[in-house]
């Protein structure tokens, strides 16, 4: 490969690395309230006195790890 | 092997979500590695309102819709004009115990003809509505959402097989806009917007005219230019006035003038039904025939006047209203 190639190579990498980080740093910012944490001991005692449900939610999936997150 | 993160994907936000974490929405939580919501079957606000206070002008008019909402939103809009229950946790909120048995026993037992999941957003309370509106359908009676419309289209799609009418507020026709007062984006809801319509829901348009940020007439021009392109002339589209609420106290309410101009400019620019709401302004809320000027429906506030419409036509001239009429 010649040195105009590997340059060009380099360039677009470098452009679609900084696309993903713009695009995932826009994703959470656009979810920045997400990740609070709740208090369960509350919430399981809401839940018995009828006040709050735990039903189960459709359209989520688990994730390896975060990172697996899209 | 499960790291017990989990990823909601009701909306564009896509929450990931660790152990004992909540979404940005505030109703749906990680709970022992499984996404639960905090709200089925326990809304915070339960009325039997007009339903043109929704504001839905064609569907039904002059019946009641049973209305109901849970706290939270997946929006947090700076402006939101229903801020007290949007922007708590549920165990902050004062909440009933109405499973949608219930909800449909009542609507049905308070002679309302629709129920509508509104106040905050159906969005948060997915699961809630969906099987409320399944059984209300089974009932004879019709469901209604309110919402921002920020949604992913899979859900959406569901959600619209037992949907029969809904008001979908575009806040702005800017990206910025959105991310700016609103935590959102702009495109999930035009594709909302377009999706429902395809999949036969009766579609209504709310756009709040706050003076100073979204109030550029080349933003209502843009808009009205969308629906025109998108889903053509004849689904309605409300112009509401705003009332400084929320973190948005420092602005005025919005002016007669500037809702009358953009009524003005909406059915210059060829739509058909334009309507202003949370203001009485004269002949704003009537209905009109498109095509030969006539008054079909006459409205003020939430009363419903004359009607001229025989089986969803003008009675004048015979011309198709687009509604769900009876």
């Amino acid at each position: 490969m010649s040195g105009n190639a590997r340059f060009g190579l380099m360039v677009s990498a470098t452009l679609v690395l900084l696309a993903l980080l713009v695009a995932s740093g826009e994703r959470k910012e656009l979810r920045a309230g997400a990740g609070a944490r709740v208090d369960l001991k509350r919430i399981e005692q809401q839940v018995s006195e009828g006040k709050l449900s735990l039903h189960p939610g459709e359209f989520y999936r688990k994730l390896k790890s975060p990172e697996e997150a899209e | 092997m499960n790291s017990g993160f989990v990823q909601c994907q009701l909306c564009p936000k896509q929450c990931v979500l660790g152990l004992s974490e909540r979404g940005d929405c505030r109703t749906r939580i990680n709970y022992r590695g499984e996404l639960k919501t905090l709200v089925y079957g326990k809304p915070c606000t339960v009325h039997k309102d007009p339903v043109e206070k929704k504001p839905m002008f064609h569907f039904l008019p002059g019946s009641y819709a049973f209305s109901l909402a849970t706290a939270g939103c997946n929006l947090h809009c700076k402006f939101c004009q229903n801020w007290e229950i949007s922007q708590i946790n549920p165990e902050d909120a004062h909440n009933q115990d109405l499973p949608p048995e219930k909800v449909v026993e009542y609507a049905a037992a308070n002679g309302c003809r629709s129920i509508a999941y509104t106040y905050s957003d159906p969005v948060i309370f997915y699961e809630y509505t969906y099987d409320s509106a399944a059984l209300a359908r089974k009932a004879g009676i019709k469901n209604i959402l309110v919402t921002a419309g920020f949604i992913n289209e899979k859900p959406l799609r569901k959600l619209c097989e037992v949907t029969d009418g809904a008001n979908i507020d575009i806040k702005a026709m800017s990206e910025d806009y959105y991310r700016d007062y609103c935590g959102g984006q702009l495109e999930p809801v035009l594709k909302a917007v377009k999706v429902s319509v395809e999949l036969g829901v009766m579609v209504e348009i709310t756009n709040l005219i706050v003076p100073t940020l979204n109030d550029d007439p080349e933003l209502i021009k843009k808009l009205c230019g969308w629906l025109l392109e998108n889903i053509g002339p004849d689904y309605p589209l409300h112009f509401s006035r705003f009332f400084p609420l929320y973190q948005m106290r420092n602005l005025p309410v919005t002016p007669e003038g500037t809702l009358a101009k953009a009524r003005e400019t909406a059915l210059g620019l060829g739509l058909h039904h334009v309507y202003i709401g949370n203001v009485r302004i004269e002949g704003a809320e009537d209905t009109y025939c498109p095509s030969c000027k006539k008054k079909l429906i006459e409205r003020q506030g939430y009363f419903v006047g004359e009607v001229n419409l025989v089986n969803g036509a003008c009675k004048f001239c015979g011309a198709a209203i687009k509604g769900v009429w009876g």
